[in-house]
């Protein structure tokens, strides 16, 4: 008998990206900005990130082989939540702490809806708010960075100096528009050292393909319009949209968080109110709100109408608009 | 303006357009091969035998003839002796009712086709179908019961690694262009375009030079898959859409493919029957090259005869990596739609990962559906959803497939979808 050759369904050729692929141009985005941050704080913001990681993997691992399945580290996903997780904790946080808050972003986050593409939430998020609801003291302990732009903060950051000040005293002081504020800030969280490192890796996702425009485009543009409104209409209200799009965690949201492909919507209409929303909550958390940084809270608000959005806002089918004409 | 309509979707594959176009080479018949002829070449009912074992034929003699409803004739590819009516390989369906020819080595020239007054009628009597890889009989396209405005010559070629389209326009560019004229004529459209894609840019030169003594535009399209597509070129060029459900007659367009153009001119000028049209041979393998090939060649022939290898483990597809289809054994024969064959390497066997929602699948898809909750909804078995969501709108391009990170079997799902989709869409109808 003659040789037999397997037989399958076109197409016969795949394209080269993977899952894997995705994740590892993820963490490839994040690397200037986890590298300035771990060269602004040191030897423990490198243990940190790596804990954080390798506890993440671990604890992947683990659930996948409690529920018997193979596992699904392979697929570098738990590895993008590792580093995104301690992008969000302050330079200061102990090691003990981190791995609870990487347990509940893995396991509690990700894992118990079904892994990969399933979770409602985001996970790096989820794990940061527990934290932060559970330990707030430790969470919002900050520590100068070694390089930073702006001079004798009290606080972490612009934003935290405000709320302080406006609770504390009423009004608060401006800050100057320095265009030196784009490379370093004034501290906070790991991941919001440096705007431009966190920009860059947002425009190496959008050149990859890997992220669209539309959330992060959406989002900043909101928060900035919002805050540049708000700050014409009475500039004690709050600082200068300049001030709010740099400052804090909006650009590592915008470009990283809010646009994680399983909790984000799935249709360009979607994505653009989607970013509008969560650019709204984040102002809307910011001045009124009790925390001084809403980012964190509006993706996770926002992801929990992401299936509505997926509903109401689908493609048009081609050529079903005219099937009336005839 | 023509041609500047954004087709929004769609991929860009790497083109791997290596064969040599430089020339159409001849395939030798030699004394003793047997040719292998199925009664369906084409869309629709099988073509009925009218031949017996053991009558010798002449290349270009009927052997089969145009069956009820949508069918049409096929012609014998070479001289030679009827050896069998029975079962052979189609590429695509499996064993169907067809014949084998032994070939007796003899070079004659075909034998003509008689009659036919108009183009339509020749179309039929030559047996011509889409060459593009539908093979939709042309005489029904050519008698449109709709007024035609627009003639469009499909040259776009859009899947990868094919070039038979290409190497024919550089050919017989004169032929093509007399042909669309005809077709034109034919159902009195006003306008008549050849579309090609910018890769062809030879081809677009070619045609534009030659297309001055004729009322013909010759436009280029940007590089796409799949821009060959017959909704997707209509909008791309014209800027009109085909309605869900209906034909590029229903909006005044028909849509002829190139090599199809060639036939029906060849058809309409030497009386030539099709059994023969030329076919890529290309992937990889040493010497890939466009051949005219007479129907019914096993590929393993054709392997051998262009000196080219099969290597163990190697996929064989008989038209392009995108729609084609993979075959199980080199004894299957080439037919009418076959565009071309394809060596492909083994790839590493990839692990299906679950649907990361990054939602590239509805991003390239051209006609604006969910490739992944069709999946899903394939998956439990809810064929009424898939209905809704308009899973019979797909024109089953593979794109969804080609792009999804997780190795989804999207496109096949879908096929599989559809199948199931249109049994209960025609129950309906009955029931009705």
């Amino acid at each position: 008998m003659k040789e037999l050759m397997n037989v399958t369904f076109a197409p016969h050729v795949r394209s080269n990206m993977t899952t894997s692929n995705i994740m590892l141009y993820v963490i490839i985005a994040l690397l200037p900005a986890a590298s300035l941050s771990i060269i602004n704080y040191g030897l423990y913001a490198f243990t940190l990130y790596g804990v954080c990681i390798l506890s993440a993997v671990i604890f992947e691992h683990i659930f996948c082989k409690i529920q018997g399945k193979k596992s699904s580290i392979t697929d570098l996903s738990s590895v993008v939540t590792g580093i995104l997780f301690t992008m969000t904790l302050p330079p200061t946080l102990p090691i003990w702490t981190a791995v609870v808050g990487v347990f509940f972003a893995i396991v509690v986050g990700k894992m118990v809806f079904g892994g990969i593409g399933q979770n409602p939430f985001n996970p790096a998020l989820t794990g940061r708010m527990i934290l932060l609801i559970s330990f707030p003291a430790l969470m919002t302990s900050f520590k100068s960075p070694v390089y930073t732009t702006i001079d004798a903060l009290s606080g972490a950051t612009i934003l935290g100096n405000v709320k302080t000040d406006l609770s504390t005293y009423g009004y608060f002081s401006h800050y100057p528009i320095n265009i030196n504020y784009l490379i370093f800030t004034s501290g906070g969280s790991l991941g919001e050292i440096s705007p431009i490192a966190l920009i860059i890796g947002g425009l190496f996702l959008l050149y990859k393909q890997i992220i669209s425009w539309h959330i992060p485009v959406a989002f900043i543009g909101t928060v900035f319009i919002f805050t540049f409104i708000l700050n014409q209409v009475d500039d004690n209200i709050t600082i200068s949209a300049y001030h709010h799009v740099l400052s804090g965690g909006l650009l590592l949201g915008a470009f990283f968080m809010a646009t994680d492909y399983s909790t984000s919507p799935m249709f360009n209409t979607g994505k653009i109110l989607f970013g509008i929303g969560c650019g709204f909550l984040t102002v809307a958390i910011r001045v009124y709100g009790g925390y001084p940084e809403g980012v964190g809270f509006a993706i996770l608000i926002m992801n929990a109408f992401v299936p509505m959005f997926d509903k109401f806002f689908r493609p048009n089918v081609f050529g079903d608009r005219d099937e009336k004409l005839f | 303006m023509l041609g500047q309509f954004h087709l929004k979707g769609g991929i860009h594959p790497a083109g791997n357009k290596i064969a040599d176009v430089s020339a159409v080479k001849e395939f030798q018949i030699l004394e003793g091969d047997d040719f292998f002829i199925p009664f369906i070449q084409h869309i629709g009912a099988p073509a009925v035998p009218v031949i017996n074992i053991g009558d010798y034929v002449e290349k270009g003699s009927l052997i089969a003839e145009c069956g009820k409803g949508l069918s049409t004739n096929i012609h014998s590819p070479v001289s030679g002796v009827i050896k069998d009516i029975s079962t052979v390989f189609h590429p695509a369906i499996g064993h169907i009712q067809g014949c084998i020819i032994s070939a007796d080595g003899k070079n004659d020239d075909f034998k003509k086709i008689e009659g036919g007054s108009n183009l339509a009628e020749v179309a039929l009597k030559a047996g011509i179908v889409g060459l593009g890889g539908a093979g939709f009989p042309t005489h029904i396209k050519l008698s449109p019961n709709k007024p035609v405005d627009t003639v469009i010559i499909n040259g776009a070629e859009c899947e990868p690694y094919l070039m038979c389209d290409h190497a024919l326009m550089r050919e017989k560019g004169e032929n093509i262009l007399q042909g669309a004229v005809m077709i034109k004529e034919q159902v009195k459209a006003s306008a008549c375009i050849i579309a090609v894609e910018n890769n062809k840019k030879d081809c677009i030169a070619l045609l534009k030079q030659k297309a001055k003594n004729y009322n013909i535009d010759i436009i280029g399209l940007p590089v796409k898959y799949p821009q060959g597509g017959e909704k997707q070129l209509i909008y791309s060029i014209l800027g009109r859409v085909v309605p869900s459900g209906r034909l590029p007659a229903d909006i005044g367009v028909l849509i002829q493919n190139v090599a199809t153009t060639n036939a029906l001119y060849e058809a309409a000028i030497y009386s030539k029957p099709l059994y023969e049209r030329v076919v890529t041979i290309s992937g990889d393998v040493e010497h890939p090259s466009n051949y005219r090939m007479p129907i019914g060649v096993p590929a393993e022939r054709f392997l051998e005869r262009s000196s080219n290898k099969y290597t163990k483990g190697y996929k064989v597809v008989f038209g392009g990596p995108m729609t084609g289809s993979s075959v199980a054994s080199l004894q299957i024969p080439l037919i009418k739609t076959t565009g071309g064959v394809l060596l492909l390497k083994k790839i590493k066997k990839q692990e299906v990962l679950p649907c990361i929602r990054c939602g590239k699948c509805s991003q390239v898809c051209v006609m604006g559906l969910v490739p992944r909750e069709l999946e899903q909804n394939f998956l439990v078995n809810d064929t009424l959803k898939n209905i809704d969501e308009k899973i019979m709108s797909c024109i089953e391009c593979g794109c969804c497939s080609y792009i999804c990170p997780s190795r989804r079997l999207l496109a096949e799902t879908i096929k599989a979808g559809k199948k199931r989709a249109s049994i209960y869409l025609s129950a309906k109808k009955d029931s009705k």
